[in-house]
Parts: C-alpha cells; sequence; structure tokens
C-alpha cells in the first residue's frame, strides 16, 4: 500500500504531537512550542506562536518585518533579526510576547534575518552584510551586555545569510547573490561570486573550509543550513535563475565539498527552483525542504540521500520538526500542516488555519 | 509497502504563483463570507468542469476499447485523434486546481505528465509497451509503472507518432492508460461529491483533514489556484517557449506541439481561468468585477491570436510578438487577481514565494 495522506490519516489519526507536553515542561510554563514571523489579519508585523495542538497565538507587534528567530537554548530569551535589508533586530521573551530591548546592525551593514546562539547561550551570532560592497561578516555579540558586538570575522564570502553554531564550528551560508534588488542590497544583485558554506573556528573566526557551488550550478544562492544527528551538515540553495528548476537544491557537506542529493530529479522540481527552510525530524533520518515557489514540501531519507515523497503546501516556507518522522510546515496563506514522513512517502496527516498568515522561518523548541 | 511513490514523478509546478500581501484593511467591511463563496467556484465552475473531464474520458475509454476490438486501432484513428483532444481540453480547464481530491496520489502526474524534460513518457511507455507484449498489463502492473505513462501524453504519443511496434501491445497499452484516465478523473469528480466530501464538509461549515483548514482556507486556496494557474500558463507553456531571445526559442517545449494543440490547449484553458475568475470578482464591488471581465477578456482575445504552431511562431521573427504579446496579455489579467481581485474580496494569498529567501 502506498503511503498517501487517505492513509497516513486512517492510521495516525490525532492531530496532536505526542511527547511535545513533556518537551514543554522544560520552558517556560506558557511559551509555545514554536514561533515564527508572521502578519496578522490588519497587515501588521507580528511574532506568532503555535502550541503543540497547532493553535496559533499572538505573540508582539513589532515595527519591522523579521525573518527567523533564534531561541536562547535555555529558552528563555529570543532574537529576531530583521529581516534583509534591515538592520534592527530585537530582543524579545521566550515566548515572544513582549519585546525586551533591540539592537542594530554595525553601521554600514545590513542584517540577513538570521543569527544563532552559541550552544552556552552566552555568545549570539548574527550575520551581516555591507551595504555597499556586499562582504560578509560575522558579529560576536554578548547577550548579558544588550547584545553588543565584542568580535567580528570575515564570514568567508558574499552575502552571508544563515549562520549556526553547529558540531564545534561557526557555519555560515554566503548566499553572494539575489534575483532582484529591490528591495534587497544592490551589490547582491550584481555580484558574480559564487555562492558558498563557509566553516569557522568558533574561537577565533579562522575560515576552517569553504564549499563553494560548481560552475554549473553557479546560480545557485546557499542560504539555509542546518545539523544531522550525526554532526553532518546539510545547506539548502536557490536558484537565482529566473523559472529554473531542475538543478539540485539540497546538498550534504562532505570533506569540505558539497554533495547533492540524488534526488529524483522531476520530485526536486516541485522545490520550483527555491528551497526556503530545512529540518530535520525528531529520529534524525529524514529532512525536509520547504520550496515555496512550487508550493512544496519534499522530504529526503538520510539513508538514501533520495527524496521518498512530496507534499503540497501553497507558499509553505516554514519548517520544524516535531517529533519522530514529523514535522511541521506554516505558509504565508495562514496554514500550518502536520506532515507525517517514512521511507516510502511523506503525507499531510493534519492541518489547521489560522489568522496569522507566517513569514519564512519556524522556530521549535522540540526536536 | 511498495516503493510506488519513489518511481513516480512529480507535479510540474503545483502553484508557483503566489502574491503580493493584500493592502492592509482593503474593503474589509463588505468582505464577503469565505466559505459560502469558496462553495459557489466548487458548485459553479469546478464541478461542472469535473463532470465533463470524467465523461469525455469514460467516452474515450470506450473508443479505445471498441477500436482494439480487432487488436489494431490503425484504421480508428481518427475517431480516437478526436477523442483524445475532446479530453484533452477537459483537462485543461481544470488543470491548475490543487485543491481537493485532484491533489491526492499524484493523480495531475498521473493525467498528464507535462513538462517533460527527460523524456519520460517515451521510456515509460516503451516499458509498458514491453510488458503488453505477453498480454495484458495487470491494474497493478500499470499503476505502479511510471506515472509519466499513465496519462494523455503518453496517449498522445501511441496516437500522433509514426506507428513503431506490435499492433495488439500498444492496443493493449492505449486501453490501459485510456482506462486509467476514466478511473482517475472519475474518482475526482466522485470524491468531491461524496457525503464525507470536501464540499460536504465546506458546507457544514467545517474544515476538511486533507485539503484545507476551513472555509477561509478553501477558498485562499481556490483563489491561490486561480493565480497559480495564469502564472502556469506563462511559465510552463510560453516562457519555456520563448526562450530568452529569438535565438533562444525552443518550438519543442511547446505542450501539445505533436497533436497541433499547443494554442488549443491555451485557449481552453484561459477560457477556463476566466470563467473562475469571474465568479470571484462577482463576489467584489462592481467597477473591480468589471475590471477583472475586461483583463480576462484582453487575455482570451491575446490568446486567441496564436496560431496552432506556437512553438514554431516563438522561432520566427515575424510572429513571434503574437506570443510575447499572449504573455503580456496574461501577466495583466494575473495582475487583476492579486492587486484588485483579492484584495477587494477579502481572500489572503501568500507572500513566501516571492520573497526569494
Amino acid at each position: 500500500m502506498p503511503f498517501t495522506r487517505r492513509a497516513a490519516l486512517g492510521g495516525l489519526g490525532a492531530l496532536t504531537l505526542a511527547g511535545l507536553s513533556h518537551s514543554r515542561a522544560h520552558a517556560s510554563p506558557d511559551a509555545a512550542a514554536f514561533l515564527s514571523a508572521a502578519r496578522a489579519g490588519d497587515g501588521g508585523y507580528r511574532v506568532g506562536g503555535l502550541d503543540g495542538a497547532l493553535e496559533a497565538s499572538d505573540g508582539v507587534a513589532v515595527p519591522v518585518r523579521l525573518h527567523a528567530l533564534s531561541l536562547r537554548p535555555d529558552g528563555g530569551e529570543a532574537v529576531a533579526v530583521g529581516r534583509r535589508p534591515g538592520d534592527l533586530a530585537l530582543v524579545l521573551d521566550g515566548a515572544g510576547r513582549t519585546t525586551r530591548s533591540t539592537f542594530r546592525a554595525s553601521p554600514g551593514r545590513r542584517f540577513a534575518g538570521h543569527g544563532a546562539y552559541a550552544a552556552d547561550g552566552r555568545t549570539f551570532l548574527t550575520t551581516e552584510i555591507d551595504a555597499g560592497t556586499g562582504e560578509g561578516w560575522i558579529v560576536l555579540r554578548e547577550p548579558a551586555g544588550g547584545y553588543a558586538p565584542r568580535a567580528e570575522w570575515r564570514s568567508g564570502g558574499i552575502g552571508p545569510h544563515d549562520v549556526a553554531s553547529l558540531g564545534g564550528r561557526v557555519v555560515v551560508a554566503n548566499g553572494a547573490k539575489e534575483p532582484k534588488t529591490d528591495p534587497g542590497i544592490k551589490s547582491l544583485g550584481l555580484t558574480t561570486a559564487r555562492s558558498n558554506v563557509a566553516l569557522l573556528d568558533p574561537a577565533t573566526g579562522a575560515v576552517e573550509s569553504i564549499a563553494e557551488t560548481d560552475a554549473d550550478l553557479a546560480s545557485l544562492s546557499l542560504r539555509h543550513v542546518v545539523g544531522t544527528a550525526d554532526g553532518g551538515l546539510l545547506v539548502a540553495a536557490q536558484d537565482t535563475e529566473a523559472g529554473a528548476r531542475d538543478r539540485p537544491l539540497v546538498a550534504r557537506l562532505e570533506s569540505g565539498r558539497l554533495r547533492w542529493f540524488d534526488a529524483d530529479p522531476d520530485l526536486l522540481t516541485r522545490l520550483g527552483g527555491s528551497v526556503c527552510s530545512l529540518a530535520i525530524d525528531g529520529s534524525g533520518r529524514f529532512v525536509a525542504a520547504s520550496g515555496p515557489k512550487g508550493g512544496a514540501v519534499v522530504a529526503f531519507d538520510l539513508l538514501t540521500n533520495a527524496a521518498v515523497g512530496a507534499v503540497s503546501i501553497p507558499d509553505v516556507c516554514g519548517l520544524a520538526s516535531a517529533g519522530v518522522g514529523r514535522f511541521i510546515a506554516t505558509s504565508g496563506l495562514g496554514e500550518v500542516a502536520l506532515i507525517a514522513v517514512r521511507e516510502d512517502g511523506a503525507a499531510i496527516v493534519g492541518r489547521r488555519a489560522s489568522a496569522l498568515r507566517w513569514d519564512n522561518h519556524l522556530a521549535g523548541r522540540v526536536g | 509497502m511498495t516503493s510506488r511513490l519513489r518511481r513516480t514523478k512529480r507535479r510540474p509546478f503545483a502553484v508557483a504563483f503566489l502574491a503580493a500581501f493584500a493592502p492592509a484593511g482593503a474593503a474589509l467591511a463588505a468582505t464577503p463570507e469565505p466559505g459560502p463563496l469558496a462553495i459557489s467556484v466548487i458548485e459553479q465552475w469546478l464541478l461542472p468542469r469535473n463532470d465533463a473531464l470524467a465523461e469525455a474520458a469514460a467516452v474515450q475509454k470506450e473508443a479505445w476499447r471498441a477500436a482494439c476490438a480487432d487488436g489494431d486501432y490503425a484504421g480508428d484513428l481518427a475517431e480516437l485523434k478526436q477523442r483524445y483532444q475532446a479530453g484533452a481540453d477537459a483537462w485543461a480547464a481544470v488543470e491548475h486546481v490543487t485543491t481537493g481530491p485532484v491533489s491526492l496520489s499524484l493523480r495531475p502526474d498521473r493525467i498528464f505528465f507535462f513538462p517533460d524534460k527527460r523524456n519520460a513518457v517515451a521510456k515509460a511507455l516503451a516499458e509498458l509497451e514491453a510488458k503488453a507484449k505477453a498480454g495484458e498489463v495487470p491494474d497493478d502492473t500499470f499503476r505502479a509503472s511510471s506515472v509519466a505513462g499513465q496519462g494523455f501524453p503518453a496517449l498522445e504519443r501511441l496516437l500522433y507518432e509514426a506507428p513503431d511496434g506490435e499492433p495488439a501491445a500498444r492496443c493493449r497499452v492505449g486501453v490501459a492508460i485510456a482506462g486509467n484516465l476514466a478511473t482517475l478523473t472519475g474518482q475526482i469528480r466522485d470524491e468531491w461529491r461524496s457525503d464525507a466530501g470536501p464540499l460536504a464538509k465546506l458546507k457544514a461549515g467545517q474544515g476538511d483533514p486533507v485539503h484545507f483548514a476551513d472555509p477561509g482556507q478553501a477558498a485562499a486556496r481556490l483563489l491561490t489556484d486561480l493565480a497559480g494557474g495564469i502564472q502556469r500558463d506563462v511559465d510552463m507553456k510560453l516562457l519555456p517557449v520563448l526562450g530568452a531571445n529569438l535565438d533562444a526559442a525552443r518550438p519543442k517545449a511547446a505542450e501539445g506541439w505533436r497533436s497541433n494543440r499547443s494554442a488549443r490547449a491555451l485557449k481552453a484553458s484561459v477560457a477556463s481561468l476566466a470563467a473562475m475568475a469571474a465568479i470571484f470578482a462577482k463576489a467584489a464591488p462592481a467597477e473591480i468585477a468589471a475590471g477583472d471581465g475586461r483583463a480576462f477578456a484582453a487575455a482570451q482575445a491575446a490568446v486567441a491570436k496564436l496560431p496552432d504552431d506556437v512553438g514554431e511562431a516563438a522561432a520566427d521573427p515575424k510572429r513571434r510578438k503574437v506570443v510575447e504579446q499572449a504573455v503580456a496579455a496574461l501577466k495583466v489579467a494575473q495582475a487583476n487577481v492579486v492587486k484588485d481581485v483579492a484584495p477587494a474580496i477579502g481572500v489572503p494569498l501568500g507572500f513566501n514565494a516571492l520573497d526569494g529567501d
């Protein structure tokens, strides 16, 4: 029997996420299980939360469009770095309900919507882009000191986007280019630089390795990174060539090189040439990639590096693990979907509509 | 568990287009209820077209069965081609719908696999013909084969390419494909109308666990299908043919060039999109509805001027402009849906797809 949505529904039933209540006990008692940037019905920007039953709740209203939220490892605080080309970041309580403070990008630089806490929560990293040249910087900030800069390093490329502190390294996706410049950063619309993933020494910022796209994939912009359960790294790309959707978009970093998933190319095209988010499920076996342009989430089996299935979710971007073989996806149409993935397919097994419309990335407390 | 999904191909371009955020508060005071609006679109626009598709596919199935009673359809080509054209027209009217039962089990790919950049249809058809040499292809075997060989484009090869291979085997494959199309389109028709189906849920004011979370989502998804449908015609059927410039035109990227359907399919699609748009527009203030009518009339007029050989025209300096004008008119119609109709009726379209982040 193939793994269809109907079959999945029959076998899985309830929408509530098993195990979530236990995990939530570690967070502040009223914290949402997931946080995301959102837009309200009146068009205003705000933070939104999702609980274990996928019910949405309003978080704090914010003055600028946000992109990704980073939760401090203890769950007690979160940072929302302004979307490119903004230069404002907001420090929120861990439930995303109040703004505690704000900080700015360094003079002459722009944020790219992403930041990351180091594992001990005592350092916060932001990616910053030189507004004139597109050169990339990683700025180390002190959460205990109002997120003031403590040091800064070269990001190892142009137009850095996502940054993560993974496996004892700082990982940067240097996106290099963007398909349009308005409202963006002009130099990124003009550059011929190749996109890369750079690994930096977390103590010194020294560039340990740079994995660049090959010539035949030069139109790809590597944007987002995620760590696998076994210490590996996955990276997602968007194709800046208009209409192109047959290049690979998800790669594993192996020995300093990008090893693109040898997935069924026709399944891959459902992503529409762009991956917005990556997430790994609670078992560590599956990775999901969201493609807003294709209106689909494609799931890959990390044991085989093969795409195992896809589900249709128009305008999807946000993705987070919801346990073993489970993902939560959110869309700009206000849809929240629970996706089940197995080695032979993927299916939507529950969905909720929310008044909030979900803007880009979803941050989860459970893995 | 089979590995069927691994073998199968994609929904080519589910919904590429998602629109700009509606201006805050636009016409909120007078917006229609999304549930009844979605029901109107489904009952007045979608269900009749699903019925027509299922009927055309059923007639086509019987035609193949009759034509192959003697083991060779060569004498019945004219009749079968006519049935093919009618069935493909009916599919063109609903091919952009991603909402509801069509979204299950890779049905759109099974019905009409396009675009076919890697010649998957020919490979799948060759595999099926090889299997059919020994006798009837069992249903299970057929359903587990590549989706590229299961629908209209594979039938098109059987009907419009020079015959090659054993007539009896080709007959068995044709009958199997036509039967599959009748089954799939009948399922879509029946599942929408089922007492436990998504329309019944919508009428009870409920969401559907598979297809849309609540009535508001149903309206938003259908409107997104409309906007995405126009984008689909532009991005999949016209721009790849045009290429970046005259030298880069690719005539063989046109849909249905073998069966001379390239323009005909677009006309059927745009006529259906206009009818769908009109139902949404009816819920908007009169001046918005009138603007919508004008935009879609212009798009239909521009598409009506396309010559049958759209692909060749794109590569012809004297005729290329007609193809470009169709693109331009379709984009105007799409902008009308996104910028005028959607805000006026308070139905949201997404924004993540636009951002490139």
